[in-house]
C-alpha cells in the first residue's frame, strides 16, 4: 500500500484528482478485437462458405 | 424530454471491397456507394459499422447479414447440397478499452467481402440484423454485365 493512494476529506481537491487520473500501473484485455472480415465465397465444391482469405476470382467487373 | 436507452446503432454500405482494421476499430472501403451492378455481379462487398451503447459492451451480440429479394425472400445460390441462401454471421462482443469514459459508445466493424454470384435482373437487398435489429442496402441487377456498366 502506498500513502499516496489514500486522502482526507479536507485534502484540495487538485491532489485527489492527481489522484485519480494517474496513468494505470498496467493494462490488462486484448487491444485487438474490435472488427472482422470475412470473404464468402464457393468452395471447390460449389458449396458458398466464409473463407479468411480472399480467393480469385475471375470475370471481376465494376458496380455502380 | 424523457431519457431513452441507447440502442445499438449500425450503418450498412455496399463497396467494391473492405477490409476491417481490428486494433483501431476502422474499416477501409474502395469503390462504396454503388447501387447498379450486372449479372454476373463483380466482387463487391458489405460493409457494416455498429454502435454499441456502454451497457451492452461485454455481451454477445449476433450479428446476421444476408441477401434477399425486394420481397424479402432470402436468395438461395445453388449448392452440392441443394440451394444455398447467402448468410454470414458471427457474434460480437465489444469490450471496455481501458481509459475509456464511463457511458462511452464503442464501434465495431464486420466486414463481407463476396464472390460474384449470377443474379436475375431485380432488385436486391442486402440484410443486416444486430441483436434483432434490422437495416438493409438495396441495388439493382441490369441485364447487362457488371464489366459492361
Amino acid at each position: 500500500m502506498v500513502d499516496d493512494d489514500f486522502y482526507e476529506d479536507d485534502e484540495p481537491i487538485e491532489k485527489i484528482q492527481q489522484i485519480r487520473r494517474r496513468s494505470p500501473d498496467f493494462v490488462t484485455g486484448p487491444q485487438n478485437g474490435r472488427g472482422a472480415t470475412v470473404f464468402l465465397a464457393p468452395s471447390p465444391s460449389g458449396e458458398w462458405v466464409e473463407h479468411s482469405q480472399p480467393a480469385t476470382w475471375v470475370e471481376a467487373g465494376v458496380c455502380r | 424530454m424523457p431519457l431513452t436507452r441507447p440502442q445499438i446503432g449500425f450503418k450498412l454500405i455496399l463497396c467494391d471491397a473492405a477490409q476491417t482494421d481490428s486494433a483501431t476499430g476502422k474499416i477501409h472501403m474502395l469503390g462504396a456507394g454503388w447501387t447498379i451492378t450486372g449479372s454476373p455481379t463483380a466482387p463487391h462487398a458489405v460493409a457494416l459499422m455498429i454502435q454499441v451503447p456502454w451497457d451492452r459492451t461485454n455481451q454477445k451480440l449476433p450479428v446476421r447479414v444476408e441477401l434477399v429479394t425486394d420481397d424479402g425472400q432470402p436468395v438461395s445460390m445453388p449448392g452440392p447440397t441443394g440451394p444455398q441462401p447467402l448468410i454470414s454471421q458471427i457474434e460480437l462482443e465489444v469490450g471496455r478499452p481501458a481509459g475509456i469514459a464511463p457511458g462511452s459508445t464503442l464501434s465495431a466493424v464486420f466486414a463481407v467481402n463476396v464472390a460474384p454470384m449470377s443474379l436475375s435482373p431485380g432488385r436486391y437487398e442486402w440484410r443486416a440484423s444486430v441483436d434483432g435489429h434490422t437495416q438493409g442496402e438495396s441495388f439493382q441487377v441490369t441485364a447487362a454485365s457488371a464489366a459492361q456498366l
